[in-house]
């Protein structure tokens, strides 16, 4: 017997309406259900998974390298019809660097590196002062500072370190000229000020945020055990809010390295004013900012990534952000991982590529009316629905129920 | 003999009325369960009792010593009481071990050797000496609050509140935080246990209070409450839980 397919809507309006009573009978053979059955919408949860499984490896990394072999390939045609000289890149390289210690890329290092520093240092107290400063159970002590500390950090946040560069620089040439302290003139003092102060403001966010994600439960836990406040800080919060600002550190150093070239605008001698002046006085001013973009490039990509890969090595189960640990080569190869999600192969584990499990690894293709399926071997016939199917399985393509016309009897 | 008091407590928070005079005394040894529909004002109690949270009026005596006064330190009186909370709240970034660990050293001042043999002690007693090295985010359910009780007894509590220790767990490990409990019961525990869990309340409390809308109903055995409540409020929570 043959049942006309429907779709759902039609089906869900004719059991409403009670139209369809008469044309479908209550019982019918599993095999000819699969019209109505099969034309109700299957809800995306196995493909998107999947498919965002497969992005986050493989294709993602195919893309990055895409899109570097692009930037190469432009860089090259600029070479190529003269806009580049490469002759000139290579033989002007190491005045970058040399010589050792007053060279521009050690300068910049160094302003970033030391403002960090001072920054982190101080910038934990005045997160302290700012997550604990307010609120019902706030700490005298951080109460008294809260107002100025706050005003401290919307001022930092809340005005371009351009200006902020431009002040201090003000205030230090017109209140000591002369400067010279530790062979440091008064122009790389106002540069080290002016980052220090610039990122002690967005680091004591950075830390407040990192304090105050910590769980207020386990504060309570070590208050049960009669830890007193400093103690709960020290023992619970500090450690726990450490480990939960590791990367918007490193995004803050990141930020802070790239805005030290601001500061050649006072006259220090950093990267970018070198690589000005090479622009000017050979007048190859492409190759020189490209030449800086490389030096940044290759110190704040690694740095980034060996971050999240040390973060990876010292994580503790249930603490922090759940990425990384991959190896470069599982990056740019995929992931061959071990699935564990047991209703895929009846409980072995599964050699699949991207989170998806292939034919042959033990699943086999079928398909319904209107569906294709992936689904464990040996299954292909039985009377699973749409559902079992769905858990066990995958589901490869469906057609629009719409589209088709009466299954062939 | 008392262990602990509680003598017209009365606690706000806001507008809201959530203690409304609650006199209460347990005896040294005994288990005191306390049900209750929930936002009753139970949680708060156990709070008030550990002063986590600070009653707006009314004492709390521990062993005839009043405790709501200027000259004791609340942090003192947390030390003669051990809580287990309803999430667990294991110290994410320690081992177990150092879960139980940090009271003795931070706040008894125990010098870490020792602190360590007694902590694996206080572990075995629970059943757990194999997981000392596992953090928290590794054990079960039932294996996380086993360790919160770990870490409570081994401060050689007097008094050991509970605030509803497996509601927040999967049924089937219910029964080894149970067992822990009806355990330290046995062995003359001082406890006051906020619970849902009747069947436990029925066999190991020596009384039941009845609690409901930041007052004791009605207090009595076992029995009384469960078989023969005599107030109506009762009667209706009783019969809605025991069906």
């Amino acid at each position: 017997m043959t049942v006309p397919a429907m779709t759902a809507r039609k089906l869900s309006w004719a059991r409403f309406s009670g139209e369809a009573m008469a044309a479908d009978p209550p019982t019918r053979e599993p095999s000819e259900r699969g019209g109505a059955i099969e034309s109700t919408p299957v809800p995306p949860t196995w493909g998107s998974r999947a498919r965002g499984a497969a992005l986050a490896s493989a294709p993602a990394t195919l893309m990055a390298g895409i899109v570097i072999l692009v930037a190469l390939a432009m860089i090259g045609t600029l070479a190529y019809v003269g806009v580049i000289n490469w002759v000139f890149m290579v033989q002007n390289w190491p005045s970058a660097y040399l010589p050792l210690w007053t060279a521009p890329l050690w300068n910049s290092l160094f302003l970033t590196i030391a403002s960090f520093l001072i920054g982190f240092g101080t910038a934990i107290f005045l997160g302290i002062v700012r997550a604990y400063g307010m609120g019902k159970t706030r700490n005298r002590i951080a109460f008294v500072f809260y107002a100025p500390v706050t005003g401290y950090v919307h001022a930092i946040r809340g005005t371009p370190f351009f200006v902020q560069l431009w002040l201090v620089f003000f205030a230090i040439i017109l209140a000591a000229p002369q400067l010279d302290i530790l062979g440091w003139d008064v122009y790389m003092w106002a540069g080290l000020i002016a980052l220090s102060l610039n990122t002690i403001g967005y680091q004591a966010e950075v830390f407040r945020g990192g304090f105050q994600a910590v769980g207020q439960g386990q504060v309570e836990a070590a208050k049960a055990l009669g830890l007193r406040g400093p103690q709960v800080f020290f023992h619970i919060t500090f450690p726990q809010g450490l480990r939960l600002v590791t990367l918007p550190l490193t995004n803050e150093f990141i930020a802070l390295f790239k805005a030290s070239t601001i500061v050649s605008y006072i006259s220090v001698y950093e990267l970018f004013v070198w690589a000005e002046n090479l622009g000017s006085r050979f007048g190859h001013p492409i190759e020189g900012f490209l030449m800086i973009s490389l030096y940044y490039l290759i110190i704040n990509v690694p740095l980034g990534r060996t971050v999240t890969y040390l973060e990876g090595r010292i994580r503790i189960p249930g603490l922090g952000t759940q990425v990384g640990g991959d190896s470069l080569t599982q990056r740019f190869l995929g992931r061959r991982k071990e699935n564990r999600a047991s209703s895929w192969s009846g409980g072995r584990p599964t050699r699949t590529r991207g989170g998806l499990p292939q034919p042959g690894d033990g699943f086999a293709k079928m398909s319904t009316g209107s569906h294709r399926w992936l689904v464990p071997a040996g299954r292909e016939r039985s009377g699973d629905g749409d559902h079992e199917r769905l858990v066990s399985g995958r589901l490869l393509a469906a057609t629009a129920a719409s589209e088709r016309g009466p299954p062939a009897s | 003999m008392t262990m602990l008091r509680l003598q017209g407590i009365h606690k706000s928070f806001g507008k809201l009325h959530v203690l409304r005079g609650v006199d209460l005394e347990v005896n040294r040894g005994d288990v005191l369960c306390i049900i209750g529909p929930s936002g009753s004002g139970k949680s708060t109690l156990l709070r008030c009792t550990n002063l986590l949270v600070y009653p707006d009026r009314g004492d709390i005596f521990l062993e005839q010593v009043r405790v709501t006064t200027r000259a004791v330190r609340p942090e003192w009186v947390r030390q003669q009481i051990g809580m287990v909370f309803q999430q667990f709240n294991l110290f994410t970034h320690l081992t177990a071990l150092r879960n139980v660990m940090l009271g003795l050293v931070v706040v008894k001042r125990m010098n870490p050797a020792d602190a360590r043999s007694k902590a694996e002690l206080e572990l075995q007693r629970v059943g757990l000496a194999d997981k000392k090295d596992a953090y928290p985010a590794q054990l079960s359910g039932g294996q996380q609050q086993r360790v919160a009780i770990a870490r409570a007894l081994a401060m050689d509590p007097r008094v050991m509140l509970f605030d509803e220790p497996t509601s927040a767990l999967d049924p089937e490990f219910i029964h080894e935080v149970l067992d822990v409990m009806g355990r330290l019961a046995k062995e003359g525990m001082t406890m006051v246990v906020v619970t849902h869990e009747m069947n436990f309340a029925r066999e190991v409390a020596d009384s039941i209070i009845f609690f409901d809308q930041g007052q004791i109903v009605e207090r009595g055995s076992p029995e009384e409450i469960f078989d023969r409540p005599g107030h109506d409020r009762t009667k209706a929570f009783v019969g809605k839980i025991l069906r």
